[in-house]
C-alpha cells in the first residue's frame, strides 16, 4: 500500500499512519478507524513523506 | 333296474344292472368288478381316483393346498406357522414359513445395495457408533457433539473455510479453552498470540508483515502506536516488544511500553491500540529502530 495518512498531533507535530498490507481494509477505512476522533487528516502518497528522519520531531502538518 | 356287466363271455362289452337298493353299478373286466356306482341319491362313486389326465387329481384324500406337477397333483398340508410356496420356474415347492420376522444384525441396517453390510449400533440418544474398529469417514460432518473424545485420530489440515475466514477451534463448554501437549509434558491451555507486527521504523517507515493489525502510527522518532484490527476484550493484554541493536554499546534499544517516548509520559493502552517507544540505553534520547517486532497475548 503506497499511501499514508497524516494528521496533526497535540504538540504541533505530525503523525503518520502506516497501513498494514494484510489488514484487508482500504486506506479510507483505516483512516476512519485509526485517526483519533476529531482530528483532521489527509491521505498522501508514501513518496510525500520524508525518508530522512533526522529532524522527525520538526515535521509539521499543513492542511 | 338292470346291471351293465362286462364279460369276455358276453357279446356286449359291458352290462348294466340294478341292484336291490336301486343304485346303478357299472362293472368292468373279465371278472366283472364294480368301476362306477351311481347311488339312488345320484352320488357317483369311482373305484379308483380320477387321474389328472381325466380332469381329476388322482388323490383319494386331499388336505391343504393342491399343487400340480405335470401328471400328478400333491396336497400341501397347512403348516402351523404358514407355508411359503415358491417356484423354481418349473415346479412349485412348499416349505414351512419362518417362525417370525427376519432381521439384519442388531442396530441400524447398512445396505450395500446388493446385500446387508455390517450394521451400526446405537447407544444413547441420537448417538451412532460404528461397529468397525477403524471406520473410514469421508468428508464427515460431525455436527456439534457435546461430549466424548476423538482418540488416536489423524486429523487433516485445518484449512480456511470456503469464505476465507480462519478455521475456528473452540474450547470445551466449561472453560472455553484450547489445549495441547506437543512436548510440554501434559495437555495445558494454549494462550494465543492475538496480534503481531514486524515493521521498519527507519527511513520510510513500513510494515513488513502483520496479523490483526490495521496500521502503525509513526508519532515521532522512536515513537509508534500499534492499531489493532480486532480489539482485545480488555486492556489487560500482554505485549512482547523487541527492537534491533546497532552501532555499538550505546545504541542498544531501550524499549518502552505504553509510553510516549519523547516525553516519557505513560500512555494508557486501549483495547484497540497501544503505544511503544525506543531510546538508547544510556539515556541518549529517542531513536528509530530498523527491526521492530511486537506481539500481543491475551
Amino acid at each position: 500500500m503506497n499511501s499514508r495518512i497524516i494528521y496533526p498531533t497535540d504538540d504541533g507535530g505530525v503523525a503518520v499512519i502506516v497501513p498494514a498490507p494484510e489488514c484487508g481494509l482500504t486506506i479510507e477505512e483505516i483512516a476512519a478507524k485509526d485517526v483519533p476522533a476529531g482530528k483532521p487528516f489527509k491521505i498522501v502518497d508514501v513518496a510525500d513523506i520524508p525518508s530522512d528522519r533526522t529532524f522527525r520531531s520538526a515535521w509539521e502538518y499543513t492542511a | 333296474m338292470s346291471t351293465i356287466k362286462s364279460s369276455t363271455t358276453l357279446t356286449t362289452a359291458y352290462q348294466v344292472e340294478a341292484d336291490t337298493s336301486g343304485a346303478l353299478v357299472i362293472q368292468t373286466g373279465a371278472t366283472p368288478t364294480t368301476a362306477v356306482t351311481v347311488s339312488s341319491a345320484q352320488v357317483v362313486t369311482l373305484a379308483n381316483a380320477l387321474p389328472v389326465a381325466s380332469g381329476g387329481t388322482g388323490l383319494t384324500t386331499a388336505t391343504g393346498v393342491l399343487v400340480g406337477a405335470g401328471s400328478s397333483v400333491s396336497a400341501v398340508a397347512a403348516g402351523t406357522n404358514g407355508n411359503l410356496l415358491t417356484s423354481n420356474g418349473t415346479t412349485w415347492t412348499s416349505a414351512a414359513a419362518p417362525s417370525g420376522m427376519v432381521y439384519p444384525g442388531s442396530g441400524i441396517a447398512n445396505s450395500t445395495g446388493s446385500a446387508w453390510g455390517t450394521s451400526y449400533s446405537t447407544t444413547g440418544t441420537g448417538t451412532v457408533v460404528a461397529l468397525a474398529t477403524s471406520p473410514n469417514f469421508t468428508s464427515p460432518v460431525l455436527g456439534t457433539p457435546t461430549s466424548g473424545n476423538l482418540a488416536n485420530c489423524t486429523f487433516p489440515t485445518l484449512n480456511q473455510n470456503t469464505t476465507g475466514s480462519a478455521a475456528t477451534v473452540t474450547g470445551n463448554a466449561t472453560g472455553s479453552t484450547f489445549g495441547f501437549n506437543s512436548g510440554y509434558g501434559s495437555v495445558a491451555t494454549a494462550y494465543g498470540c492475538r496480534a503481531w507486527v514486524n515493521f521498519n521504523g527507519t527511513g520510510t517507515v513500513a510494515i513488513r508483515a502483520s496479523g490483526n493489525v490495521t496500521s502503525i502510527t509513526d508519532n515521532n522518532t522512536g515513537d509508534y502506536t500499534v492499531n489493532l484490527t480486532t480489539a482485545m476484550p480488555d486492556i489487560n493484554y500482554s505485549v512482547a516488544l523487541s527492537g534491533s541493536a546497532n552501532y555499538g554499546t550505546d545504541r542498544r534499544p531501550y524499549p518502552a511500553l505504553f509510553s510516549e517516548i519523547s516525553t516519557s509520559n505513560e500512555v494508557t493502552p486501549t483495547t484497540s491500540a497501544f503505544r511503544v517507544g525506543f531510546s538508547t540505553a544510556n539515556g541518549g534520547g529517542a531513536r528509530d529502530e530498523k527491526y521492530i517486532c511486537v506481539s500481543v497475548f491475551r
